[in-house]
Order: C-alpha cells, then structure tokens, then sequence
C-alpha cells in the first residue's frame, strides 16, 4: 500500500486549503506505485510480445 | 451561366439516385447498370443524404480532384482507352430548395447549416466514388474520428464535419490504401497535413516488400505493408493481435473476446483516432477504419474491470464500452458510417467477431498505448481505495465501485485547458488545470456516476465525472507518468467532505489540495462541428 488514499483523507480533514506532502514520504509512495505498475506494465508488454509470436501474416484486398 | 455547375431538386429517392446516375454516366460514358455490384458504397451515400433530408444537389463538373489525378497519373494515363482527368463533385443541400433560381443565387442565399458534404464522382464506372465527405449529422450515433473540412463552391466558403470516405480503387490499390487514406485524411489538418493519396500509399507500402504487381494493386497488402505505409506518413502505428481465434481454426471470435477486444480498441476511438481494423472474412481479408460508435442509454449489459489490490477488496469498475453496442466504420466497399456490430449473426456482414488486427493511428510522440494509460490510472484507483478501506466499511467501498464507470481516452493540451476554461468546476482545480506544466497530449482516465454516464447523447452533456488522472503519454518511467489525481466530493461514497486535488512532479506528490465542488463535472466531450 503506497498511501495516496490516505493523504487523501488527511487533505480532506486538514484546517489548510493545501498540504504538501513530505519529501521521504513522497519517495515512499512513489517507490510502491512503480514496483506496482512496473510489474502491470511488464504484463501487459509480455502478452504483447507473445502476441507479436503467434500473430499471422494477413493480406487483405 | 456557366455549365460547369448545374442546380437539381430532388422531389423523392428515385429522383436524387436518377440526378446521381445520370451525373455518373455522363462522366464515365457507362451506363451505371455496367457494374452493378460496386454501386453499393454510392447506393448508401445516397440513402444517407436522402435520410438526412436532401433536396437540393449542386452539381460541380470538370473539377480536378487531387486524390484521382494522382490515380489517373499514376495508371489511367497509361491506357490506350481514354479516361478522362475529370471528376464531378456532387454537393448536398437540406431545407433549401432551388426552386427557380439560379446557381449563384442558391449558393449565395443557402445557409451554411444546410450543407450536408459532397460526393466525389471518379470517371471510373467500377469504383465511382471518389474522396467524399458527407457531414456527420447523417448518422445517428457519435462519429468521433472526424474534422471540419472548409468547401469552396463559387467564391462562397462552406464546411462539413465529417470523416473522408472513398472506394477502393482497383487500379491503384484496394480496401488497405483506402482505409489508411480514409484514416490520414480525417487527422490532416490536426496532425499537420501528412495525408497521401492512394498511389503515395501504394507505393510507400510496397517499398521495401512486394508481393505482387503494384499497378494494377489487385493483390492487396499485407497488414507489414499497411503499418510501413503509415509509419511513412508520420503515424505510430500501435498494432494490437485480435487474431487468436483464427489460429485456433474457428470461424470468428468468441463473445467474451469480442468484448475484451471492444475494451481495448475503445480509448482510441474516444481519443478520435481514426483504428484501421484488419477482418478475415469468410471471402476473404478486408480492412475498414472505426470512426466512431452508437450508442445504447439503457444499457443493461455491463462490461466490468476489475482493480487489483492488496486490501482483499473486490473491485470492480464498468467499462464505457457497455454503452456502446456497434462501432462506426467507414467500409470503402459498403459505404462511410456503416454500423459494425459485435456479430454477423452467422449472416455475411462484416462484424467485430471477424477482426485479427487493429492499427489506431497513434501521433508519433505517444509512447503510451491506451491499455498501459488503463492499467496506470487503475493502479491509482487501486491505492486511493486502500486508503480509504482504514476509514470506510468494505461493502460501502465495493458497491462505491461498482457506481462508477471508467473513460480513457487521449486529449490535447490546448483542448484540456479549454475544457477546463469553459466548463463548471471549482476555482481552483481550473486555475491548475490551465497553468500547469502539461506536454501536448494526456491520457485521462475519467471516471463517472454509472446511474448518468447513460444520458450523454448526441445533444446532452450531463455532469457525470467525478474523478480522473492525468497520465503523461511520453513518459517512459512509468510511475513518473502520473500527472494530476482528482477526485470528486460527490463520489459515491460518503466519507470525505471536500473534493482533493493531488499534484504530481516527475512522479512525486507535491501536495493535495483542497476543493469546493458540490456537483461533479461535464467532461470533455468530443470534437464538434
């Protein structure tokens, strides 16, 4: 869990209009959403690529 | 006056094919009746126009149309029988009757909204319809794929929102050069005026691999030759394999497939990106371009996405295309906007269950296809809602998705900021969206009220949005694509009282910001005429 949620949160309930978000915990969030979508993008690359594989050689006219 | 432009009113159907046929026998010297099969293409335009509410057909002869004097350069020069250089442009007009006058003053007196687009008459009785816009009101459903094109007729300035259709010409080249032509002439004007002409496609194809002789191209491409012919014209083209089911020796795609296909070729319809879809038929392979899609406001049948997470919650979002039931596609051997359904029904229509391969025409700086743009913005939904699962009950959090349904489509910078500039939305998520440092194109991925996503038809735009992120396309380090991360105070689930903006550079939040929204959003909606 990278936390964006519960910044969120924390946003909605603070006294200020903005919050910024600390440096470490930005890198933490940012870290956890990349090995996330690191491994989905790699998925979606792989079936792509064994896609390409068994695709055939089509002629249309 | 002039014969070059002759006025005709058309009283009934028989009287505007009788006005079309007699135009197409005059140029061509055959009788129409010669070739009766490739009527079908002029036959819809026909029927469309005269649906639309045709009355009135300005007939512009001897005109010099580009796109066939490439043909006639490229191969009917060479006959030793004479064709002529000569198009005739046939042009369409509602409301305004011509009744007695003359053609310079039905042009100068005819409002500009009763323009319905025009026909290209080629000189050819095999394949008479040349490069023809027919404005998108003819059509019900959203023509998403489309641009407004300016018409000059006799020193007065017209225009047509619509998608170029043109029949394959067998000389020069078949279904393949006509979708890629269909496809490049609709994004011309916005991409930069990259847009080839049949024989430019052709031989751009066959460059470097021929499988045949290029004049006459009876023999067709190969779906390598289309990607060249538009890689050579300044596109991406981003090819995406439907075609398991034929190397599984079945007659057409399972249903569920067709709907996972439908999922992925979507984005880039709602994007206006012209998708060259390759078919195999059961005569044989065909190409047609998707333009655009009806639409079904009662949907009951929900395509769902499911969003992984680590917080054991069972999410499950509705995918836009279940409003959708057909494609729009322009099919250079049946006619432009032509509904493309999810199946033939075993009948000979072509069908979305037929296709192997979609080629959406990318811009060469998107890097970011459409299902790697889904699956980003998912994954931020994903956390946002394990966040939320410490504050709010499951089930509240589960049905909360079920209520939403999810949009992705490509949107330019400057139509963004003008979105933002033109529609209600709190202060300062405006102020953001017009100032911040955006690179030309963005995904978003949208997300809606499922209970009013239904009610967006042709005329209405109803405030449904309420959140979407902005994914950098050009990114390549993925979790630095991630631009902007809204979401909604009326999202459908009650735990926070203020709508939050979070703000992202090069993948870190910077900070989120508080916002006043009561209502959700109108989102952006397509190009317009």
């Amino acid at each position: 869990m990278s936390n964006l949620g519960l910044f969120v949160l924390e946003v909605a309930k603070s006294e200020s209009k903005t919050v910024p978000m600390p440096e470490d915990k930005a890198q933490e969030i940012r870290n956890n959403l990349s090995n996330q979508i690191s491994t989905k993008i790699e998925e979606i690359r792989n079936e792509q690529r064994r896609a390409v594989e068994e695709s055939l050689n089509i002629t249309v006219f | 006056m002039d014969p070059r432009i002759t006025i005709h009113n058309i009283t009934d159907y028989n009287s505007l094919l009788s006005i079309v046929y007699s135009e197409l026998e005059s140029i061509s010297r055959r009788k129409p009746q010669q070739s009766v099969d490739t009527q079908n293409p002029l036959l819809k335009c026909c029927e469309a126009l005269f649906q639309a509410g045709a009355i009135t057909i300005m007939a512009q002869h001897k005109v010099l149309d580009p796109d066939f004097l490439a043909e006639y350069s490229s191969y009917y020069s060479k006959q030793f029988n004479e064709v002529s250089r000569y198009c005739t442009r046939l042009h369409f007009f509602k409301e305004s009757k011509a009744t007695e006058l003359t053609q310079l003053e039905y042009i100068d007196s005819t409002p500009p909204e009763h323009y319905l687009g025009f026909i290209t008459l080629r000189p050819v009785i095999t394949s008479p319809v040349g490069a023809t816009i027919l404005s998108s009101e003819v059509v019900t459903g959203f023509i998403r794929s489309a641009d407004k094109f300016p018409v000059h007729i006799m020193g007065r300035e017209l225009s047509v929102f619509g998608t170029p259709f043109m029949q394959q010409d067998n000389a020069v080249g078949a279904c393949a050069q006509a979708s890629i032509w269909m496809a490049l002439r609709t994004l011309r004007k916005r991409e930069g005026d990259r847009a080839h002409d049949p024989a430019q496609i052709t031989d751009a194809a066959t460059r470097y691999n021929a499988n045949g002789r290029i004049k006459p191209n009876r023999q067709g491409l190969t779906q390598i030759q289309m990607m060249e012919a538009i890689r050579s014209a300044g596109y991406s083209p981003h090819s995406i394999w439907l075609g398991q089911w034929h190397n599984q020796s079945l007659d057409a795609m399972d249903p569920a497939d067709v709907q996972t296909a439908k999922r992925t070729i979507h984005p880039y319809i709602e994007s206006e990106i012209p998708v060259v879809l390759l078919l195999i038929h059961k005569i044989g392979g065909h190409a047609v371009v998707a333009v655009g899609h009806t639409w079904n406001a009662d949907t009951t049948e929900f395509q769902t996405v499911e969003v992984s997470n680590s917080a054991s919650l069972d999410l499950r979002l509705v995918h836009a295309s279940s409003w959708i039931p057909d494609f729009i596609i322009n099919n250079d051997n049946s006619g432009p906007y032509m509904p493309f359904p999810s199946s033939s029904g075993g009948g000979t229509g072509y069908s979305m269950e037929q296709m192997v391969y979609a080629l959406p025409l990318l811009p060469a700086d998107v890097f970011m296809s459409g299902e790697e743009a889904l699956s980003i913005g998912l994954t931020v939904v994903s956390d946002i809602y394990e966040g939320f699962a410490t504050a709010a009950d499951k089930e509240a959090l589960e049905l909360s998705a079920s209520d939403i349904a999810i949009r992705v489509l490509l949107v330019e910078k400057r139509k963004l900021r003008t979105w933002a500039a033109t529609t209600t939305m709190p202060k300062e998520l405006q102020d953001e969206l017009r100032t911040m440092h955006l690179p030309k194109r963005v995904w978003i991925l949208e997300l809606h009220l499922k209970a009013v996503y239904g009610a967006h038809d042709k005329e209405n735009i109803v405030p449904s949005l309420v959140a979407f992120a902005l994914i950098d396309p050009t990114g390549d380090t993925v979790a630095n694509s991630i631009l902007m991360f809204y979401l909604n105070k009326n999202y459908p689930l009650d735990i926070i009282e203020v709508g939050t903006f979070l703000q992202f550079q090069d993948g870190l939040v910077k900070s989120g910001t508080q916002t006043t929204d009561n209502t959700p959003l109108e989102p952006i909606r397509g190009r317009t005429p």
